[in-house]
C-alpha cells in the first residue's frame, strides 16, 4: 500500500487513528502492530512471513545474547551475533541478489544455472537492516534487549518507516516504544509534515516522473533530451525519497515517534562530501557505523583506508539494486570522495560558491544517470549523449515540447530542492502579521494538498515508489 | 495564535480525510462514467474472486472515489491553467478544439492492419475494384499550426500505399481542415464532409453525385459532448451533432446484422432494421451512435432511390459512420464492414453482395495505427473454400447447406398453366381458391444478406400474374433460415406453425392460431439429408423433428394406393426414415392422393392441397383448421384423374409449391386432354 493511494488515505489511515486513539495506552503497540501487519499483508501477502522471520530470530538472538552475557559467557554471544547475520543477510542475499549472481555466474562461466526468478519482497533492505543493527547494537552493548516481542515487532513492521525509511534503529525510538508522548503539537505537525510530503510527491515527484516518461517515449535524440532526463530524474528520485521520508516522518510524529532526518536539501551541497551528509543520510550514517568504522575508518594506513571507503561505497551501490550500474553509482561517488579527501575538496574551497554548486550538480547528475539506465548496454548512449554523442544535434523539436510544456513544474522542482520555501515560511512566521496570516494560510495549505493530491490520484496519474525497489 | 494553528491543522485535515471517507461509504456505485464513457469498477469486481481482493481495492477507490469528475477538473485546471501544462493525458486545446496528442507511430500496428485488408481483398474481392483513402486526426492538422509533438503521419500513408496490394488511392487529406472536425470529439462533423464523399464517389463511380437537387436537410442535435469532453475534464461549451438528410437518405433502409450465439451454442446472424439516422441512440452514452446506430458489426444499407444498380462495401472505423450515408446516396447498395468487431470469415456468411461491388478501406490515422484490434481471418482457407463454394452452387451458411440456383421463367411459367388449368377444369365458384409459395433457404440467405433472390421472386411474380394477385398468400416472412434442416433443402416441421398459422388465417380468417401446446416434440436422430453427400461441406446427421402427441395421433390418414383404392396409414412413418429419402418419415413420401381427417378440427370444413413434399410436412398442422385435408401431387397424377379421387366441390383449395419445383415446372403433369 502506497502512501499516496486513496486506499491509504481514506480507508486505512483514518481507521487506524480512531483505533490508534482509541486504545488503551498499553494497547496501542498492539494496534500499530496489527496495523503495520496488516499494511504489509495488503502488498506483500504470504511474504509477510520473511519480515517476520527476521523479527522473530533478532528478537530470540538479541535476548541470547544478553542472557549469555549475564552468566559471563562472552565467547557465546559473537555465534548469536553470526546467526542474526547470517538470517538477514541470508534472506537478503536470496532474495535480492541469487539472480544477479546467477546470471553473472552464466555469463562468466557459460552455465545455465536456471534463475530462481524469485520475488522482491517489498522493504527487505531496509527492514533487515533495521533488524541488523539492533542485533549488533545489543552484541555491542549499546542497545538494551527488548523483552516484549509486541514492542520488538512494532519497531521492525512500523508502518510509517516499513518499506522505505528512514532507516529507524532500535536506539533511535527504544524508549518511545515503552513510553511516548502523543501531543496536540506532535500531531498536527505530523500532519503537516505528512501533507506537504503527499504534495511533494504527487504533484512534484510524479510530475518529474512523467517528465521523464514523456521524454524517452517521446523519441527525441538531442543533447537537451539527454540533460533534461538527467535534470528530471535526478528531481524526481530527491523528491520521491525524500517526499516518502517527509511522510514517515509526520506520521511517525502523530503516533508519538521522532524518526531522523534523511534529507537536507542535498542539491545545495558544494562537494561530494557534504553532498553525501545531506541525502540519505540514515543510510550513511548506518553504512558508517557498521561496515566503515568497523573496517577501521580513516585511522588506518592509506591503502586501508582507501580499501575501506570503496567498501563502503560498493556496498551501498550495491544496497541500491542487484545490477552492475548500482555498483558502478557507489564506487563513482567513491572514487569522488577519495579525491576530494586527498586534493579536491582543497581546492574547491578556493573556488567561488557558484562553481562549486555547479561541480555538485554536475557529478550527481551523471550519478543519477547511471542510477537510472535499465541496463548496462544503455549507460553508453545516456552518458555519450549528454555530451552529443549518437545525438541528432543540441536540440530536437519534442524535447523542446516537453521542456516548454514543463517548465513551470521544473522550475517549482528545483527550488523545492533548495530550502528556498522553509526559508520564506522561517522569515514569514517570524513575523506577527506572517504569524497571523500562517495560522489560516497553513492549515488551508494542508487542506489544498491533501486535495490536489487526492485529484491527481483519482485522475489515474504516474505514481510509482522508486525506492520501493531497494 | 500557535496553538490555534495546530488545532486547525488537524481538523482541517481530519474534515477533508473523515468527510471524503464517509461520503465514499454513503455513496452507491455508479455503474459508468458518463464522462469519460467506461464501465467503473464496482464492489462486486473486487469480490468476484477473480484477483485478490487488495489487488482490486485501490482501482475500486479511484473509480467510485466522490466527487470523481469534479477531482479530474481540478487536475485539469491545475496542470494547463496554474502549472501551464501544454497538455493534460495528451489531451490540449487549440483553437478552442480539443485535440489528442498521438505521437507514437506504430509501424507494426498499420502493417498488421493492412495484412488484414490484403486478405479480405484476396478471398472476397477478386473481380472487384478496390479505393481506399485515410483519414486524418485533428493532430495531424494542429501539429502543423502548433509544432507539438506528432507521430510520423506521411510514414503511415506510404505505408499503407506500399503494403496494400491491390487498390487505388484517393487523398483527402488536402480536402479537411481542423475545423471541419467537432471541438469536443474526434471525429469530423458530417456537415463538414460533404465534399469529401463528392470526391471519393467522383472517383469510385464517376459521374454520380451525392448532393441532392434541392440540397440537403440540416437536423441537429444538441448538446453533444463528445468524447474528448470527458477526457480533458474541463467545462467547455458543448457541440451540435448536424446530420444530412434528403428524400434518398430518409428512404433508405438500413439493416444492422450483429452476431448471434443461438442455444445450441452456433453463431447466428441476429438482424435489426433502422434508418440510417438513429435519433434515439443520441442519448447513448456516446451520442454519435446516432450515425448508423454506432459501432456495428456488418451493415446494410439499401438505396431504394438509387440511379444505379452499384454496390459499394466499405471496410470502416467510426469515421466512416458518418460518411457512410452520404456515399449511399451514389448506391443501390452499400455494405458497411468495421473489422474491429466482426471476423472477416463471417463477412459473406452474414451478409451477401455482388461479386464486382465497389470496395473502400476508409480509415483514420489513429485507427490504422491502432491495426490490431482489426480482426484477422480465423480460417482464411476455410473463407476461401466458401467463397468458392459460394459462386459454384452449394455452401454452408451457420452450418446450413444453401444451393444457390438461377432462376427458370420458363419452367415457372409452365407450373402456373398447369395450375391455371386446374383452376379452370376442376374448380368453379364454389372452391376459395389460394396459391403462395416456399421459398427456399437460399432465398432466405439472399433476403436477409442482400443477395440475388430472384428465385423466388420469379415465381411469385409469374404466379401473381397468370392466377391473380388477390389469391396469392405470402409465407416468406415466416420463414428464415434457422427453419430449415441444415442437411436437407425442407423445412422442420417443428418451426413453422407461423407458417400454417398465416395460411390458415389467410383461408380461414375466424381460426385461432394453431396451440402449440397440443403438440409434443419428438426427433429421430441420424437424419442426413440430400445435402449430406456433399464430402466437401462436412455436414453432421441432425434429428429428424416432427409434432407428435394425441392431437397427431387423432388424425386418421388414408393414401390412394396402387389398388386405387384409399388405404389407411401413418401419419409418421418410422419404417420410412430408414429409406435414403428419409424425409419420406412424413406422410410416406411420395403419394399421389393423401387425406387427413381430424375429428377435432376448429371447423367442418374441408381443404385441398395441391403440393410438393414440402406439403408432406405442413399438411398436419393444416389438418388443425380443417375437418379434412386432401393433398393432391400433380408429380405423380395427371389433373384429369384428380376428381374421381378427390371431392373438390365447396372446399378451400390451396396451391402450395416450393420455389424449386416452380424453377423446375415441367415435373408437374398437366391435363392429358387439354
Amino acid at each position: 500500500m502506497l502512501f499516496s493511494s486513496v486506499t491509504f488515505l481514506y480507508a486505512f489511515l483514518p481507521i487506524v487513528l480512531v483505533l490508534y486513539f482509541a486504545a488503551p495506552k498499553k494497547l496501542k503497540n498492539a494496534v500499530l502492530l496489527a496495523a503495520s501487519l496488516f499494511f504489509y499483508y495488503f502488498g506483500e501477502r504470504t511474504y509477510i512471513a520473511i519480515m517476520l522471520i527476521s523479527s522473530i530470530t533478532d528478537w530470540i538472538w538479541s535476548l541470547l545474547i544478553e542472557h549469555y552475557r549475564a552468566k559471563g559467557k562472552e565467547k557465546v554471544t559473537k555465534w548469536f551475533l553470526i546467526g542474526s547475520l547470517a538470517v538477514n543477510l541470508g534472506l537478503l542475499g536470496f532474495f535480492k541478489y541469487s539472480d544477479f549472481f546467477i546470471s553473472n555466474i552464466n555469463a562468466l562461466f557459460g552455465t545455465a544455472i536456471p534463475l530462481t526468478n524469485v520475488h522482491l519482497p517489498i522493504g527487505i533492505s531496509f527492514y533487515t537492516f533495521q533488524t541488523l543493527s539492533y542485533t549488533i547494537d545489543v552484541y555491542r552493548g549499546r542497545a538494551k534487549a527488548q523483552r516484549n516481542f509486541i514492542s520488538f515487532a512494532t519497531f521492525v513492521c512500523l508502518f510509517p518507516q516499513l518499506i522505505a525509511g528512514p532507516i529507524v534503529r532500535y536506539t533511535d525510538v527504544d524508549r518511545e516504544l515503552d513510553s511516548r508522548k502523543h501531543s496536540l503539537e506532535g500531531f498536527s505537525l505530523g500532519i503537516r509534515r505528512f501533507a506537504f510530503g503527499l504534495g511533494k510527491k504527487v504533484i512534484l515527484a510524479n510530475g518529474m516522473g512523467e517528465l521523464c516518461k514523456d521524454l524517452l517515449a517521446g523519441g527525441g535524440n538531442s543533447v537537451l533530451m539527454y540533460w533534461l532526463y538527467a535534470i528530471g530524474f535526478a528531481l524526481q528520485i530527491y523528491l520521491d525519497f525524500s517526499a516518502y521520508s517527509d511522510m514517515a516522518i509526520g506520521l511517525g510524529k502523530i503516533f508519538g515517534f521522532n524518526f531522523p532526518e534523511n534529507f537536507d536539501y542535498p542539491f545545495i551541497s558544494k562537494s561530494i562530501t557534504e553532498f553525501w551528509r545531506r541525502w540519505h543520510m540514515t543510510l550513511g550514517t548506518w553504512f558508517r557505523d557498521y561496515i566503515y568504522f568497523p573496517l577501521g575508518g580513516s585511522r588506518t594506513t592509506t591503502f586501508k583506508w582507501l580499501r575501506n571507503i570503496l567498501i563502503v561505497w560498493f556496498v551501498t551501490g550495491f544496497w541500491h539494486g542487484a545490477a552492475w550500474n548500482f555498483i558502478l553509482w557507489g564506487l563513482y561517488f567513491g572514487v569522488l570522495l577519495v579525491i576530494e579527501k586527498f586534493f579536491l575538496a582543497k581546492l574547491l574551497e578556493k573556488c567561488p560558491g557558484v562553481v562549486r554548486h555547479i561541480y555538485v550538480l554536475f557529478v550527481t547528475l551523471i550519478s543519477f544517470v547511471i542510477f537510472s539506465v535499465e541496463s548496462m548496454t544503455k549507460l553508453p548512449v545516456f552518458l555519450g549523449g549528454l555530451f552529443g554523442a549518437g545525438t541528432t544535434g543540441l536540440v530536437d523539436k519534442t524535447t523542446l515540447y516537453f521542456a516548454d510544456s514543463y517548465l513551470i513544474l521544473l522550475v517549482l522542482c528545483i527550488l523545492a530542492s533548495t530550502p528556498l520555501f522553509k526559508w520564506i515560511f522561517t522569515k514569514i512566521s517570524n513575523t506577527k502579521i506572517g504569524n497571523a496570516v500562517f495560522t489560516v494560510a497553513e492549515p488551508l495549505s494542508i487542506a489544498a494538498l491533501v486535495l490536489v493530491s487526492t485529484a491527481l490520484l483519482v485522475d489515474g496519474s504516474y505514481n510509482p515508489f522508486l525506492y520501493f525497489r531497494f | 495564535m500557535k496553538k490555534v494553528r495546530l488545532i486547525l491543522n488537524v481538523v482541517v485535515f481530519c474534515l477533508v480525510i473523515v468527510s471524503l471517507s464517509v461520503i465514499f461509504i454513503i455513496k452507491p456505485d455508479d455503474e459508468i462514467s458518463l464522462s469519460e464513457r467506461r464501465p467503473l469498477k464496482t464492489f462486486d469486481e473486487v469480490t468476484d474472486g477473480k484477483n485478490h481482493p487488495f489487488e482490486e481495492i485501490e482501482g475500486y477507490f479511484l473509480d467510485q472515489f466522490p466527487y470523481r469528475d469534479s477531482f479530474r477538473t481540478l487536475k485539469a485546471v491545475l496542470f494547463t491553467d496554474i502549472l501551464r501544462k501544454n497538455d493534460n493525458n495528451k489531451i490540449y486545446i487549440h483553437d478552442d478544439t480539443v485535440v489528442e496528442i498521438q505521437d507514437t507511430l506504430n509501424e507494426a500496428q498499420v502493417k498488421y492492419a493492412t495484412d488484414v485488408l490484403n486478405d479480405v481483398i484476396d478471398v472476397y474481392f477478386e473481380d472487384s475494384n478496390v479505393y481506399y483513402s485515410v483519414i486524418p486526426d485533428k493532430h495531424y492538422y494542429a501539429s502543423k499550426q502548433n509544432g507539438y509533438p506528432a507521430m510520423d503521419y506521411d510514414k503511415i500513408l506510404s505505408t499503407v500505399k506500399t503494403e496494400l496490394d491491390r487498390g487505388e488511392y484517393i487523398d483527402i487529406t488536402g480536402l479537411l481542415e481542423l475545423s471541419d472536425y467537432y471541438t469536443t470529439d474526434s471525429h469530423w462533423s458530417q456537415d463538414k464532409i460533404t465534399h469529401v464523399a463528392e470526391k471519393l464517389v467522383s472517383v469510385m463511380n464517376e459521374g454520380e453525385k451525392i448532393t441532392p437537387e434541392n440540397g440537403w436537410t440540416v437536423n441537429t442535435k444538441k448538446p453533444f459532448y463528445g468524447v474528448y469532453y470527458g477526457r480533458s475534464a474541463l467545462k467547455l461549451s458543448p457541440d451540435e451533432i448536424k446530420y444530412l438528410s434528403s428524400d434518398v437518405t430518409d428512404s433508405m433502409t438500413m439493416t444492422v446484422i450483429k452476431a448471434e450465439i443461438n442455444d445450441k451454442g452456433e453463431i447466428t446472424p441476429k438482424k435489426e432494421k433502422y434508418p440510417v439516422y438513429v435519433t434515439e441512440m443520441f442519448g447513448n452514452n456516446d451520442p454519435y451512435d446516432l450515425f448508423m446506430a454506432g459501432a456495428q458489426e456488418l451493415i446494410v444499407i439499401e438505396n431504394v432511390k438509387a440511379k444505379n444498380d452499384k454496390e459499394l462495401v466499405i471496410f470502416r472505423d467510426s469515421f466512416g459512420s458518418s460518411i457512410s450515408p452520404l456515399i449511399a446516396c451514389a448506391y443501390k447498395k452499400v455494405t458497411v464492414v468495421d473489422l474491429r468487431y466482426t471476423t472477416p470469415d463471417r463477412i459473406k456468411r452474414f451478409a451477401q453482395f455482388s461479386d464486382d461491388a465497389d470496395v473502400l478501406m476508409l480509415y483514420s490515422m489513429g485507427m490504422l495505427n491502432s491495426g490490431a484490434t482489426f480482426k484477422r481471418f480465423e480460417n482464411k482457407q476455410a473463407a476461401i473454400s466458401y467463397e468458392a463454394r459460394q459462386k459454384q452452387g452449394t455452401y454452408l451458411v451457420d452450418g446450413y447447406a444453401v444451393e444457390n440456383k438461377e432462376a427458370d421463367a420458363k419452367q415457372i411459367e409452365y407450373a402456373a398453366g398447369v395450375i391455371d388449368n386446374v383452376m379452370n377444369k376442376l374448380l368453379d365458384e364454389s372452391n376459395n381458391v389460394y396459391v403462395s409459395v416456399i421459398p427456399s433457404k437460399s432465398y432466405c440467405v439472399s433476403r436477409d444478406g442482400g443477395g440475388d433472390t430472384s428465385y423466388y421472386d420469379t415465381a411469385v411474380s409469374v404466379l401473381k400474374d397468370r392466377l391473380g394477385e388477390d389469391k396469392f398468400v405470402d409465407i416468406s416472412q415466416t420463414l428464415e433460415l434457422h427453419d430449415y434442416y441444415k442437411t436437407d433443402s425442407h423445412w422442420d416441421q417443428v418451426k413453422i406453425t407461423d407458417t400454417a398459422n398465416v395460411l390458415l388465417s389467410a383461408m380461414n380468417p375466424d381460426i385461432a392460431p394453431i396451440n402449440e401446446d397440443v403438440f409434443t416434440i419428438s426427433g429421430l436422430k441420424g437424419f442426413n439429408g440430400v445435402y449430406s453427400s456433399d464430402e466437401s461441406l462436412e455436414l453432421d446427421s441432425e434429428n429428424l423433428r416432427c409434432f407428435t402427441g394425441d392431437y397427431i395421433n387423432g388424425i386418421s390418414a388414408k393414401y390412394l394406393s396402387d389398388k386405387l383404392a384409399f388405404e389407411r396409414f401413418a401419419v409418421y412413418s418410422k419404417d420410412r426414415f430408414s429409406n435414403t429419402e428419409q424425409y419420406d418419415f412424413f406422410l410416406g413420401g411420395a403419394k399421389t392422393v393423401v387425406t387427413l381427417e381430424n375429428p377435432s378440427a376448429a371447423t367442418d370444413k374441408e381443404l385441398v392441397v395441391f403440393r410438393d413434399s414440402f406439403g408432406s410436412s405442413i399438411a398436419p398442422l393444416l389438418s388443425y383448421g380443417y375437418k379434412k385435408v386432401t393433398l393432391v401431387d400433380l408429380r405423380y397424377m395427371y389433373p384429369d384423374m384428380v376428381s374421381q379421387y378427390v371431392a373438390l366441390e365447396n372446399s378451400d383449395v390451396l396451391f402450395l409449391y416450393s420455389d424449386d419445383i416452380l424453377n423446375n415446372g415441367r415435373i408437374l403433369k398437366d391435363f392429358l386432354r387439354k
